[in-house]
């Protein structure tokens, strides 16, 4: 039908200027940059503060990805492959820290130990934060790795320290690469967790920057870097992962692999992850029962005004990010090509930068362009919705991939115009998938910090940022009540994720 | 009236040549089968018919009036043409019932049409109440059926509807989709791979090859004449023997044939086609005119390689059934033609 060809044109159309608008703020940081010029920048990036910024961040790079690796296959390895006692609850520890915001456990330290800081304390609280992001890809791989490569190597007279050098290690690499790109990323970007503790990176100094000159070119400046060091550890990750192919060669259903007996490095195991898991779950968890039954936190005036804020502005962006969501997951999956992939990667590219740069773009666009938009519910559920798209995206590629168009075709052949069939049946069947997106979305955007405070409207209280004021004047009593909401609402999302890894995929 | 009239279809795809000038008529209240290889355009062509894609040139009519043609196409939704498709297509979310009422005008959903169809293709109620999924396959196939047909549609177009089945399904389904077609009275088009089912499906089967339609016409009739050596092939098990027509007759090693349909020109290098069933072996026959040089058992049936007197031919004669007794190597037989032949261009 000629109206079949004309359909996915204008979908294209659509999905493109989608894909502009969620490059568009990042973009805006850059382009201002290009305009103000080298000279008025090369002033405000070297300059010795930039250069300690500079120092701090890439430390806290290059010691922190290491530490969450070893901590994240470490773990992975214990529960999935040795004889460690009562591996099932200890895998499911293991990925708990995932619920506790980084900020909230970075409070935990802090309010026990008011000295922490520096760039000790910062990578104490990151890695703690970030591991189960390895450790999550790793129990995945490892599940799904045939243990038939690891008894081939025993057969060929290697030792299990050996074998698991020369032959889990190796495979792990994507995983592991994957994990700690995304453990860099979030190093990178994380402001909350390093500013309570008063450990400067980029991302705090731009946030200091953005309050004493308001958007002016040296947030820009020091944006720009950022950015460039994000975009260098994105394409340097699928640089070195190439093509490398590290699947199951052969056919039929893998085997679960044989524990490996821990024998007397049993205690010893045991003891670091109790240690681990202490210092992740226990300290961050005894302060907030510390704080909690200190006065009446509960009591706080604030409290419900914050929690029905929060509802709103997460519910809103959830069906925006599900809706901007849909046509470019609908592009991929009925008309799949190179251009559709294309767009779709374009479009995801800015949630893969830090939230305080796509937040600083919209800031400037906003004031320079329509200032009308300036801190308004539009701007933040824009920035809401180019930070968790993916999220959206995932759901919807699985879920819309599930319902075929013969189905459609059908419904047509029994009477249905193309939109009624669309609206009858493929509806239905793609709802729990917009549900379950809308939900991930919804969570996401409930925690988070740093674009809600550069971007909500004066007078906007939601948890994060009624817990960031609190604990910012170090009213940490009464920050405690939105510690735990925050923590609650992380909880269904890390079930989730948790749940996924765990499939046994063939 | 329901005929349905296909002229000069040609659809092209991805800039490949898919469906090339295919013509044929499907007389109102007939089954026709389509049956071609994989890929050879025949469900593209029902997919035009259904109104899914339209055809770069020719014209669909159906009772006379223009579904696709020209610039004008029918959408799909307003053309009365059921389609039953190759996994059935069942919607998920919906009971059998719902599922056979989805096509139903609102007024009707109440009446007892459901229940008819459900009926006519031999779905007990119990079964109404249930998911897709709880069905199985050939279920899920009649119930595919029941929906396409709940609206009364003039055609509807079957698209390798048994193929998911395993042989024993197969076949009690194919029965009673015949069964429930032919009691509706509904123009049905049936696109198959396999030429048996081709063959049983009803008054006319078309072959389509490299998306033209090589030959059409009664089942028997295209069976019995294939017009070319491919089609006589590709309908089932075939046995060609060297021959040259003379007096009427096709003379191969096995003596002179009777010819029924000639499709070579006149003069030297022709042969002839044999069905395996139309060989006949005696082994104790007191004038033999072959030796079995090999013979092997395959279930019911023999694969036999014969040297045949005087001319010492080699002659193999695969899967010829009704084995009356055990044949040995060295063995002298009398082998025999019954019937006649059709002749080729060698």
């Amino acid at each position: 039908m000629a109206a079949g060809r004309l359909r996915p044109s204008l979908l294209l159309v659509t999905v493109a200027v989608l894909a502009v608008i969620m490059l568009l703020p990042v973009g805006y940081v850059v382009a201002i940059g290009f305009q103000v010029g080298w000279p008025t920048l090369a002033p405000l990036v070297f300059r010795p503060k930039v250069g300690e910024l500079l120092v701090n961040t890439v430390l806290l790079v290059v010691l922190g990805v290491p530490v969450t690796i070893l901590l994240g296959v470490g773990g992975a390895w214990l529960v999935e492959r040795t004889t460690l006692p009562g591996r099932r609850v200890w895998a499911v520890l293991l990925a708990a820290p995932l619920a506790v915001p980084a900020f909230v456990s970075s409070y935990g330290w802090v309010s026990a130990i008011p000295s922490i800081g520096g760039i000790g304390g910062g990578l104490l609280v990151a890695t703690l934060a970030y591991y189960p992001l390895v450790y999550l890809p790793a129990v995945a791989t490892l599940r799904r790795l045939d243990p038939a490569l690891e008894e081939s190597a025993r057969a060929l007279g290697l030792g299990p320290w050996r074998v698991f050098a020369r032959v889990v290690l190796p495979q792990l690499r994507l995983a592991v690469w994957g994990g700690g790109l995304v453990v860099a990323l979030h190093l990178l970007s994380e402001y909350g967790a390093f500013a309570l503790i008063r450990f400067d990176t980029f991302t705090t100094a731009i946030v200091v920057q953005y309050q004493s000159t308001f958007a002016g070119p040296a947030a820009s400046a020091l944006g720009i870097v950022l950015a460039g060091l994000c975009l260098i550890l994105l394409f340097g990750e699928s640089a070195t992962r190439g093509g490398a192919r590290y699947s199951r060669v052969g056919s039929g259903a893998a085997r679960p692999a044989v524990p490996q007996r821990l024998g007397r490095a049993t205690p010893v195991a045991l003891a670091g992850l109790v240690v681990l898991l202490v210092a992740a779950i226990g300290v961050p968890a005894a302060s907030l029962v510390r704080w909690l039954s200190i006065g009446d936190p509960w009591s706080q005036r604030e409290l419900p005004g914050a929690i029905v804020q929060t509802a709103g502005l997460a519910a809103i962006g959830a069906v925006a990010t599900v809706l901007v969501a849909l046509p470019i997951a609908w592009l991929t999956v009925r008309h799949p090509g190179r251009l559709p992939r294309f767009l779709e990667g374009a479009s995801s590219l800015a949630s893969s930068l830090p939230a305080i740069i796509i937040a600083l773009g919209l800031v400037t666009i906003t004031i320079r362009v329509v200032p009308a938009l300036y801190q308004s519910v539009f701007t933040v559920v824009l920035a809401y919705v180019i930070i968790f798209l993916p999220r959206a995206l995932v759901s919807l590629r699985a879920g819309i991939a599930q319902a075929p168009v013969s189905l459609e075709e059908a419904a047509r052949s029994l009477g249905r115009s193309p939109l009624v069939a669309r609206a009858q049946v493929t509806l239905p069947l793609i709802l729990p998938a917009l549900g379950a997106g809308a939900a991930l979305v919804g969570l996401g955007a409930a925690n988070e910090l740093t674009a809600t405070l550069l971007l909500a409207p004066s007078g906007t209280r939601t948890l994060a940022t009624q817990f960031w004021s609190a604990s910012t004047s170090v009213a940490y009593s009464d920050a405690a009540p939105y510690a735990l909401l925050l923590i609650v609402l992380s909880l269904p999302s890390v079930a989730i994720l948790f749940l996924q890894t765990r499939k046994r995929v063939r | 009236m329901s005929t349905l009239v296909l002229t000069g279809i040609t659809k092209h795809l991805g800039g490949q040549p898919v469906l090339q000038n295919v013509t044929l008529t499907v007389p109102s209240g007939s089954r026709t089968s389509v049956v071609g290889a994989s890929g050879s355009g025949k469900s593209t062509l029902l997919r035009l018919i259904a109104g899914f894609d339209a055809p770069d040139a020719g014209q669909i009519s159906l009772g006379g009036a223009v579904l696709a043609g020209g610039d004008s196409s029918v959408p799909a939704h307003r053309r009365g043409v059921g389609y039953v498709a190759q996994d059935g297509a069942l919607f998920p979310h919906l009971t059998v019932e719902q599922n056979i009422r989805f096509g139903l005008p609102r007024r009707a959903q109440r009446s007892a049409r459901v229940a008819e169809v459900a009926a006519l293709v031999a779905i007990g109620s119990t079964l109404l109440g249930r998911y897709p999924h709880e069905l199985s396959g050939g279920q899920q196939q009649r119930v595919a059926l029941a929906r396409a047909l709940a609206p009364e549609p003039e055609v509807v177009l079957l698209d390798e509807p048994f193929s998911a089945l395993d042989t024993g399904l197969r076949a009690s389904t194919r029965r009673a989709v015949i069964e429930a077609l032919e009691q509706s009275g509904v123009t049905t088009i049936l696109v198959t791979h396999d030429q048996d089912e081709a063959l049983s499906f009803g008054d006319q089967v078309a072959i389509i090859a490299g998306g033209r339609i090589s030959q059409a016409g009664p089942p028997a009739a295209v069976f019995d004449d294939p017009h070319t050596e491919d089609i006589a092939r590709f309908l089932g098990d075939a046995i060609f023997l060297a021959c040259s027509v003379r007096d009427g007759g096709a003379h191969t090693v096995l003596g002179s044939l009777a010819i029924t349909h000639d499709h070579s020109a006149p003069g030297e290098g022709q042969k002839a086609l044999v069905r395996p069933a139309q060989f006949t072996i005696d082994g104790g026959s007191a004038s033999p005119n072959a030796t079995i040089i090999d013979v092997q058992t395959v279930g019911a049936k023999l694969d036999v390689l014969l040297e045949v007197r005087p001319s010492r031919d080699v002659v193999r004669l695969p899967f010829v059934t009704a084995v009356p007794e055990r044949y040995r190597t060295g063995q002298a037989v009398r082998v025999d033609v019954v019937g006649g032949v059709v002749v080729y261009p060698g």
